[in-house]
């Protein structure tokens, strides 16, 4: 008889152990980008306020790295400013500017801290210190510096969690600054500093140090934002190109972010081509990305 | 002797720790510090089998609650609570006078470091294998589970000395 309870207690066990993992791995394989970070929102709500006070110290400790970063690229700015400033005294010279208003004000800039980030897992978020009460939505892109991090995916009223680029489950597409090819990027999952640029044309004329940019064709990044540097490419199966990026962004000390959304001009445009659909009027790249979306 | 209310503020603390300083070490790629698994490790060695594997779920989905690893925290530190009193026999044994929890002070550091280890070593291995899903990166995972480990080890030693009460130290 207590054989027979000790029996049972060992199946309770075993039964129980079964049920608990059948649960959570569900919930596990049920999980999308969308719903993680749902999920993150909510802890945001409750946790975000003291982890902020934690980056705000962190950051302190840089400060002064942060500044020189910050001048350089005041400086950068300047520099393209003044060459767009030249280039409108030579159009005024000559020529009447008939509606300046529509090229203008495409994207819709704001800065914002990070509050939470990791770069110790296959599918890392970011947490950022602003939320749909700051004019957040889901779709903005996140920067640094300039360069490419991740999107916005959930907002709650203060705080917002995005998709680092450092996702497995992240892609977008990537051309070379010179426009001569376009591939697929990402991350592959193991070094935080490096990408993969994938799906180039074997007729490429890629190069080492090519600076790879987003393209025209996402819906999320506006065009020409830096993602990584060309490090070594090598042929893959004799059809495509693969190659090593070094990333830009210094994922592991991410504190100034901006965020970008486009506005009206863009969207207009992508509700046209919504509309219409016509795929021949699609470019490679554009069905590459639609095709790595899907 | 731990009290109830003894490991209802070891969970809050591990938890507190968890969260706020070692999910904020962010160095590298390689290092995940996992001290929550702290909790389960030092429950009393009488638990119930039912208990201990409900309250190793309870910590689990805590952790994925607030770090958004959708119940991968909870998957490993279920099967380790499952492996649990197989791993406590092992090291520790059956017989003697614990009867408390496993702790340093109370079963000796060497005893402990054993047991510790291969608990987070189970921890570390499911959690990492089932984050990559796939052999892909085999070596690349590897080393994240040998250097998350070894650091995790040392941290949930660490944690676990002011546990017992100088006088009850052996």
């Amino acid at each position: 008889m207590s054989q027979f309870i000790l029996f049972l207690r060992k199946i309770y066990f075993v039964i129980m152990f079964i049920l608990l993992e059948i649960m959570a791995f569900s919930h596990f394989s049920n999980s999308s980008v969308y719903a993680n970070a749902k999920i993150m929102n909510a802890s945001a709500v409750m946790t975000g306020g003291f982890q902020g006070s934690i980056s705000r110290v962190e950051n302190f400790m840089r400060l002064r790295s942060d500044n020189e970063k910050l001048l350089a690229r005041v400086a950068a700015l300047e520099n393209e400013l003044e060459t767009y400033k030249a280039a409108e005294r030579a159009v005024q010279s000559d020529s009447v500017v008939i509606d300046p208003v529509s090229t203008l004000g495409q994207y819709e800039y704001m800065t914002a801290h990070v509050v939470n980030n990791t770069i110790n897992r296959r599918d890392n978020y970011l947490t950022i210190d602003k939320g749909s009460k700051d004019g957040v939505v889901p779709e903005m892109a996140i920067m640094s510096n300039g360069c490419l991090v991740g999107y916005i995916v959930s907002c709650s009223a203060h705080y917002s969690v995005g998709v680092s680029f450092l996702n497995t489950k992240f892609v977008t597409s990537g051309q070379s600054t010179r426009r001569s090819y376009y591939g697929s990027v990402r991350w592959e999952g193991v070094d935080y500093s490096k990408g993969r640029l994938l799906e180039i044309p074997k007729y490429a004329d890629i190069e080492v140090g090519d600076t790879i940019v987003t393209t025209e064709f996402s819906s999320r990044f506006p065009e020409g934002i830096p993602i990584g540097v060309v490090t070594n490419a090598e042929m893959v199966n004799g059809i495509n190109y693969e190659a090593d990026i070094d990333l830009l962004v210094e994922f592991g000390r991410l504190y100034n972010v901006e965020l970008v959304k486009f506005s009206d001009t863009r969207e207009k445009l992508e509700l046209e081509r919504s509309v219409t659909g016509d795929p021949e009027n699609m470019t490679e790249g554009e069905i590459l990305e639609r095709a790595d979306e899907a | 002797m731990l009290r109830q209310v003894d490991y209802i503020v070891l969970f809050v603390a591990v938890v507190l720790l968890q969260l706020f300083l070692f999910d904020n070490i962010q160095i590298s790629g390689l290092l995940h510090i996992n001290v929550y698994i702290l909790f389960v490790i030092a429950l009393p060695v009488t638990i119930t089998p039912g208990l201990l594997l409900i309250l190793a779920a309870l910590s689990g989905v805590v952790i994925d609650f607030f770090s958004g690893t959708s119940g991968l925290a909870t998957m490993s530190v279920v099967l380790m609570a499952f492996l649990r009193p197989t791993i406590l026999r092992l090291f520790i044994g059956t017989g003697g006078n614990v009867d408390s929890a496993p702790v340093s002070g109370r079963i000796g550091t060497a005893k402990f470091l054993r047991y510790a280890f291969t608990m987070t070593l189970v921890y570390n291995v499911a959690f990492f294998m089932l984050e990559s899903l796939s052999l892909e990166h085999f070596y690349h995972t590897l080393l994240r589970i040998i250097v998350s480990t070894a650091v995790s080890l040392c941290v949930i030693y660490f944690c676990q000395l002011p546990l017992i009460h100088p006088k009850e130290r052996i």
